[in-house]
């Protein structure tokens, strides 16, 4: 058969004329892009409301035993979703799209998703594409091994290998630790797609240690079938701001999820919340830190 | 949002060496997957034609096992289990020399090879029998037969197939993102992650591979007039 | 571990990866005859754009096409996708255009005088198509196209790596929860070698008893 050379000079010329398709659909696309309305009208007009969600990470996002759809992050989302119920006075469709770390962004763009509600960091980076809401939580970048691991702290980690989920901060956070030499000799990163993999890595011995979001961590180690088998710590790092991304130029969509976020701070709910997920009994004991405190303090902004 | 289709991504620093690391990742991935999965396929695609009955069985039971099997269950199965089944030291020591590629090219190398050793069976089913009697008659044992005589006419007849299994590594290799290597399709979605370009950075990922699949044939389209087997069989081979 | 886990992993199975694959494959099929018989056609506007499709989608990876579906595409077309949706689309295309180059190779191996006879009955070329050449070539590939059904099959767990949560996502899962991955990995890999070596050897079946059934390989 000629396939062996038909791919040769049709390849070519297919993906000549693909590249040159793809020219001219992206300038019409352009003009019908989805974001280039309010959020809010889209969701009006389509009577659905696109939520991000996350499937199997708690205590952030995960459906839980019965089916439903819940977590600290799905909780305020559907406190949002109710909010742009009564604004729009009309009944509107939750649809929960499972997103993971790598597809929330994308999914957003595009269009499949209205906001995302998962453990989503605030970055500068992705602050120049979407817009978020005011932060509802705060954590940092903490580690978890075997009990038994050896290591202990930050400095511990030089020469082993960590894994990192494929497209978070913690990438670039343990390249820069590696490039800047206090990693010294370096840590192997390696990046999973998705969390199960990694806690299974390490379950396996194939990597020393997961490093992700500290809640995460928390709530991989709460789930896991012998929680004593495994140890979380912080290694001082870093911190930063969570909060739902959503498309920019939605200004009032904003406000609404930005009201709803900061009445959910005002009126004692998000305490609620945070027993309920993080407290002693919760899904992923998780301390409250001072800087935790302080951005609860921060967003209950007063009535007028 | 709508933001201007904008090449440069692709090669301004730092993205660029990040792009030519992974091609070449790929690159590599793929041509010492294919190399290994060459020279065993064509063991074992042998081996199916074998006098021994124990060889006949375990070549179509390797054969059976790795093209029943998704190529991703392989790879994790090799990545997450295969080391537990070795001892602590070897353990380490695979995991300092870098088990997510080499994971991937040995998952890669024995599923290919399963392929490779059905086109070979092909081969020998279209071709062989005549030449090894021939062969045979001559006073070669069986494994001179099949060393200087059979295999070299089945490789030259079965060269499309192997074409086509060829380029299949390359797109095989992609799965390997799944382990944590840093390969083209990996890269797809970093860059996109990184500068938001989603349809620069798959634009690319794709022709990375178009490219790939043009240079494989166009080579084994050489390959093949070279070792054209002049009157017996012309490129219209098997079905 | 329990019967839980085992309901999760058959209905991921059976909701998921059987029903991509055979609703990619219904797609997939009706398209490939009709591209098959494009690239067969003298048309130059219909010969090149789908000899320009089959050799990209059978030049370019599965994931890849998965991403561009599941990314990019509802970025150009403007209507969003979900990860399962997006995995069919991309499983469909990808799959049409092996099948057409195997719905091709039928169809040429069908003596012409099939095509002529026919169209010297008075059919016109799409009847002939459609009644004599198709089911012939339909028939004498059958073997192909269910070993690359079977390919098809195993090609559904890539849809894991876009989102989707098959029966390969479900048991990363449950490894990950039960940190039990040896047990979990070799039960799939046993199922899903149980499965496609028995697909494989009653299409093996099919293929004999055809072949006893259409004797000297010309017109049954």
């Amino acid at each position: 058969m000629s396939e062996a050379k038909g791919i040769g000079r049709r390849g070519l010329l297919g993906s000549l004329g693909a590249a040159a398709a793809l020219g001219l659909s992206r300038q019409a696309a352009a003009e019908t892009a989805p974001c280039a309305e309010d959020t809010l009208d889209r969701i009006k007009r389509s009577g659905v409301f696109n939520l991000g969600a996350r499937q199997s990470t708690p205590p952030y996002g995960y459906v839980d035993a019965q089916n439903n759809w819940t977590g600290f992050a799905t909780e305020i989302a559907q406190a949002i979703h109710a909010a742009v119920e009564r604004e729009l006075k009309a009944k509107i469709k939750l649809n929960y799209v499972p997103v993971t770390s790598q597809t929330r962004i994308p999914l957003l763009q595009n269009g499949t998703i209205d906001m995302e509600a998962g453990a989503t960091v605030v970055t500068r980076s992705r602050a120049r594409i979407v817009d978020f809401t005011v932060p509802h939580f705060l954590t940092s970048t903490e580690i978890i091994v075997r009990a038994t691991s050896p290591v202990k702290s930050l400095a511990d980690l030089a020469g082993k290998r960590v894994g990192v989920p494929q497209g978070g901060l913690e990438e670039a956070l343990y390249r820069g630790l590696n490039q800047s030499g206090r990693l010294n000799p370096a840590v192997a990163i390696i990046g999973f797609p998705d969390h199960p993999q990694g806690f299974t890595a390490l379950g396996t011995g194939t990597i020393d240690a997961y490093s992700s979001d500290g809640p995460i961590l928390f709530g991989m180690k709460a789930k896991a079938a012998n929680p004593a088998d495994w140890r979380v710590f912080d290694p001082g790092a870093n911190v930063f701001l969570q909060a739902f991304p959503i498309r920019p130029e939605s200004s009032r969509f904003k406000s609404i999820a930005d009201v709803t976020v900061v009445e959910i701070f005002a009126d004692g709910r998000w305490n609620a919340l945070y027993e309920k997920y993080f407290g002693p009994h919760g899904v992923a004991p998780f301390e409250k830190t001072p800087a935790l405190a302080a951005l609860a303090l921060m967003n209950a902004w007063p009535a007028d | 949002m709508p933001q201007q289709i904008d090449w440069s991504v692709l090669w301004r620093p730092p993205f660029g060496e990040m792009v030519v690391g992974a091609v070449l990742t790929t690159l590599e991935l793929s041509l010492v997957s294919w190399a290994f999965a060459l020279i065993l396929g064509v063991a074992i695609g042998m081996a199916r034609a074998a006098p021994l009955r124990a060889a006949r069985l375990l070549a179509t039971a390797y054969v059976e096992l790795f093209r029943n099997i998704p190529l991703l269950v392989q790879l994790f199965f090799v990545y997450y289990v295969l080391p537990r089944l070795l001892p602590e030291p070897l353990r380490q020591g695979l995991f300092r020399l870098g088990w997510e590629p080499a994971s991937a090219v040995l998952t890669l190398a024995l599923y290919t090879s399963a392929k490779i050793a059905e086109h070979v069976r092909s081969g020998l089913n279209a071709v062989g029998r005549p030449v090894q009697l021939g062969a045979l008659s001559t006073g070669l044992t069986w494994l001179q037969a099949q060393r200087h005589v059979v295999a070299p006419l089945v490789l030259r007849t079965i060269v499309p197939s192997l074409a086509s299994e060829f380029v299949t590594v390359f797109k095989s290799s992609s799965l390997a993102m799944t382990v944590g290597v840093v390969e083209t399709s990996y890269l797809t979605q970093q860059l996109g992650l990184q500068t938001f370009h989603w349809i620069e950075a798959n634009t690319m990922g794709i022709a990375v591979y178009l490219v790939c699949a043009w240079s494989v044939a166009l080579l084994m389209s050489l390959v093949e007039r070279w070792s054209r087997v002049p009157g017996v069989l012309g490129r219209r081979t098997l079905p | 571990m329990g019967w839980a886990a085992l309901i999760q992993l058959a209905s991921a199975l059976l909701w998921i990866n059987l029903r991509l694959t055979l609703t990619a494959i219904a797609i997939a099929l009706p398209v490939a005859c009709l591209f098959a018989l494009g690239r067969l056609s003298r048309l130059p506007l219909l010969y090149y754009p789908l000899t320009a499709y089959v050799n990209v989608l059978r030049s370019s990876p599965l994931l890849m096409i998965m991403f561009w579906a599941y990314y990019t595409g509802p970025m150009i077309t403007g209507s969003p996708a979900s990860a399962y949706m997006a995995a069919l689309i991309a499983l469909a295309a990808f799959e049409a255009a092996y099948f057409t180059e195997i719905v091709r190779a039928g169809i040429q191996s069908i003596a012409t005088s099939q095509r002529r006879a026919a169209l010297a009955t008075g059919l016109s070329p799409a009847q002939a198509a459609r009644y004599i050449i198709l089911p012939q070539a339909l028939r004498r590939m059958l073997p192909s196209l269910v070993t690359q059904s079977i390919i098809a099959f195993q090609d559904s767990t890539i849809a894991s790596v876009i989102g989707v949560t098959d029966i390969f996502q479900m048991t990363n899962i449950i490894s990950a929860r039960e940190q039990r991955p040896i047990a979990l990995y070799t039960g799939l890999a046993a199922m899903f070698f149980v499965l496609c070596y028995g697909l494989s050897r009653a299409a093996r079946g099919l293929e004999s008893r055809m072949a006893a059934r259409v004797a000297g390989g010309a017109a049954p």
